[in-house]
């Protein structure tokens, strides 16, 4: 085997390890199509080290594959889970994931405020609720009800569940979006 | 957005019929001007033949050459190319209005 071929080898075989997360018969048919590619711009003349710098690190080729694998798999099944899961791992390197990210930890934030509000509410009915004051607008718990005015009463507990179904319906919506968006444009 | 226009690129090309993975490349970048990495249309090309929008068969057209995996549009893929087509027209005629806004 010459340094060429050695070299070709060693790179596939990195490649391999790299795609070790797809199913053995994805892996065999993805490393089959870059060595034949890679075989084509041999014998048309490319040399192999040029060759396979076009491609980058095998690890980073690699990570494409896998990337596009997670995408297109969180986006088909629309499971909240997985979606959260691609988003969160693209957060550092997509604006697109970024901006979901955000808005979904905003979203389960306002769920579970309104949640923790309307449970604390049972135990004790004169400090927690929705707050309007002077300077203040909030929801929660408050030191000294006193100087401000509860908005909702009893209220609470509708209004919590319907805080919970809207930020799930939205933040469901905005992952979809995401994964979609990222899936096509990367 | 380059990923989106090869990805529509790409369907136009295979409506024409089957190509295997380094035409298309060459296809791509000499006549839609894609400024397309060497790895770039493997990944893309995977992700349509999972959603069914190609199907791929393994070829071997003569003794001795290089095995190339063809690509091929379905029916669904014929689908997926009319909506990007309308999609791209859409937005292309608003962008051009836009830009052209102070010419008028």
């Amino acid at each position: 085997m010459s340094e060429d071929e050695r070299e070709l080898e060693s790179w596939l075989r990195r490649m391999r390890w790299a795609l070790a997360s797809l199913s053995d018969i994805e892996r065999d048919d993805i490393v089959a199509e870059t060595r034949a590619h890679l075989s084509e711009r041999i014998a048309q003349g490319t040399p192999t080290r040029a060759a396979l710098d076009a491609f980058g690190s095998a690890e980073a080729y690699a990570l494409h594959f896998v990337d596009e694998r997670e995408l297109s798999g969180a986006a088909g099944s629309q499971r909240p889970a997985a979606m959260l899961g691609a988003i969160v791992r693209r957060a550092h390197r997509s604006v697109v994931a970024a901006i979901a990210f955000f808005i979904v930890i905003g979203l389960g934030t306002v769920a579970f405020a309104a949640v923790l509000t309307a449970i604390v509410k049972i135990l004790d009915p004169i400090h927690a609720g929705l707050w309007l004051g002077k300077t203040q607008f909030f929801l929660g718990v408050i030191a000294n009800p006193g100087v401000s005015r509860e908005l909702l009463g009893n209220w609470i507990y509708p209004f919590a569940a319907l805080g919970v179904a809207i930020s799930w319906l939205a933040g469901r919506a905005v992952l979809v979006w995401a994964v979609t968006r990222l899936a096509r444009t990367g | 957005m380059l990923k989106g226009l090869a990805e529509l690129a790409l369907l136009s090309l295979l409506d024409e019929g089957p190509r295997y993975g380094l035409e298309i490349l060459e296809s791509l970048r000499r006549d839609a001007g894609l400024a397309l990495a060497e790895g770039t249309i493997y990944p893309l090309l995977h992700r349509l033949e999972k959603a069914k929008l190609t199907r791929a068969e393994w070829r071997l057209e003569d003794e001795g050459a290089h095995p190339r995996k063809y690509y091929a549009l379905t029916r669904l893929g014929r689908a997926e190319l009319v909506q990007q087509l309308a999609d791209w027209r859409r937005i292309n005629a608003s962008l051009d209005a836009f830009l052209e806004r102070r010419r008028t």
